[in-house]
């Protein structure tokens, strides 16, 4: 599913454990513009509960989160 | 007056280095991850001593992480890219005449279940980079190739071997510059490795810190976890102090490496003329070989001509640690086809920056005189 989306940006935080992925998820984020997609790849497993949470709070897009294996791929939206 | 000839061991701090570390050893001392003046002063120190250590590689300061020593910088090239490939890749190639922090982290991993090919060197002490590309395979993850021997000073061809990063883009390359990069110049741009180990002293910083280049992209496991700090990838306090004063030391290495090593190169050449005149020869290649090291097997016990040195106040070293702490022969003597008898002889002296004619004169004198008072027990 993730391979169709129009990604703009890859950020690679593998080995990264929290709250890493999600600050440099943050900062990645202020490079972008509204509608960009991020692409987040991560083998931490808490960030099946992180992303969805900053997302909420800051404002922006959960668009997909796919487990494959150990690693996992996260799509965001930039809403604003 | 210097008679100090460990410097490969140890360098003594530069003046400026000590000066700059002073503030931050105890009157800012705050976190430089924390909010208040103080710590804003620490951040620019740290991120400053970032940016000049990037300089001396020409990288980019985001490409550059704090680590202790350069044997930790070693440990966690090795160790963070094996086991962050290891679900598709299990094979690592290091050379025989690597810096034991390469050579038994590579020896650590192979008792974890990885592959591992020591690719020989030549007796002068070269890698020939067509035999490390005949031992790359498709499970290769990393070829790990000293820049320059701490023991023999052999400067590698890096040039060929990271040729080969071309036709092999997927592994990664890495080398440990840690004794390479005072007085010779290594860029990431021209010699495109994915990893760079460093370490602050041997560029006469404080002890104590280094630093691994990890190029954008290039993905490797952290070894520690819990903390922000360097990214994530290398959480503890930082220590201001060790990173202003090794950030000042590759300030002053990159304006001063050029006369450095036109005045070591001298004192090198000097040495080297006495060692012919000793009947002794010089251990691997007179080219291409560190400045600072002048590495020779005795026809007498090494150790007693260095026992008889100290004793007039000129220290030196054998050049081996094994060897010195457990009287087992140097896997890189040993790799070079130096017989075990022949080690016995290895005497190592690394020159540095403070260093004059006159305490040349006297190593030189002192030297010959112990030489020629073996011989005569000896015979």
């Amino acid at each position: 599913m993730g391979n169709d989306m129009n990604v703009t940006a890859i950020l690679d935080t593998f080995g990264l454990l929290c709250p890493m992925p999600i600050i440099k998820t943050a900062a990645k984020m202020k490079e972008l513009r509204a509608g960009d997609i991020l692409k987040i790849l991560s083998d931490d497993p808490g960030i099946k509960e992180d992303m969805p949470a900053w997302c909420v709070t800051s404002g922006n897009e959960l668009l997909l989160l796919e487990e494959s294996g150990d690693e996992f791929y996260v799509y965001v939206r930039k809403k604003r | 007056m210097s008679l100090y000839f460990n410097n490969a061991f140890a360098k003594q701090p530069l003046a400026q280095v000590a000066s700059i570390m002073q503030p931050y050893l105890r009157d800012k001392f705050e976190n430089p991850l924390t909010e208040s003046d103080d710590a804003e002063d620490c951040r620019r120190q740290v991120e400053s001593g970032r940016e000049a250590v990037a300089a001396l590689l020409e990288s980019k300061p985001g490409e550059i992480y704090f680590v202790s020593s350069g044997t930790e910088a070693n440990n966690w090239a090795l160790k963070g890219a094996a086991t962050a490939h290891q679900k598709r890749k299990n094979h690592i190639i290091i050379s025989a005449i690597e810096h034991f922090s390469v050579f038994q982290t590579a020896q650590f991993l192979q008792r974890q279940g990885f592959d591992l090919t020591i690719v020989p060197v030549t007796p002068e002490g070269f890698v020939d980079p067509h035999d490390v590309e005949k031992t790359i395979r498709p499970t290769t993850v990393l070829v790990s190739i000293q820049a320059a021997s701490d023991e023999i000073g052999a400067i590698q061809n890096l040039r060929e071997i990271i040729e080969l990063k071309k036709r092999h883009d997927d592994v990664l390359f890495h080398t440990d510059a840690v004794q390479f990069l005072c007085y010779e110049m290594l860029s990431v741009s021209r010699h495109p490795f994915d990893l760079v180990s460093l370490s602050s002293n041997a560029l006469y910083g404080p002890p104590g810190i280094g630093a691994l280049y990890v190029r954008e992209g290039a993905r490797i496991q952290p070894l520690l976890h819990g903390g922000m700090q360097e990214e994530g990838m290398r959480p503890g306090l930082q220590s201001t102090a060790l990173i202003a004063g090794f950030g000042e030391a590759a300030r002053t290495g990159i304006a001063q490496k050029g006369n450095w090593k036109q005045q070591l190169a001298a004192i090198q050449q000097r040495i080297f003329e006495s060692v012919s005149g000793w009947g002794l020869s010089v251990t691997g290649s007179k080219n291409c070989r560190l400045v600072d090291n002048i590495h020779v097997l005795a026809d007498v016990d090494g150790e007693a001509l260095l026992t008889l040195l100290l004793s007039e106040g000129i220290k030196s070293s054998s050049g081996s640690t094994c060897y010195q702490y457990a009287q087992k022969e140097s896997h890189v003597l040993s790799a070079l086809g130096v017989s075990r008898e022949e080690t016995q002889g290895a005497v190592l002296f690394t020159t540095g920056i403070d260093q004059t004619q006159e305490d040349i004169d006297i190593l030189v004198e002192a030297t010959g005189r112990m030489l020629a008072h073996l011989r005569r027990i000896k015979a």
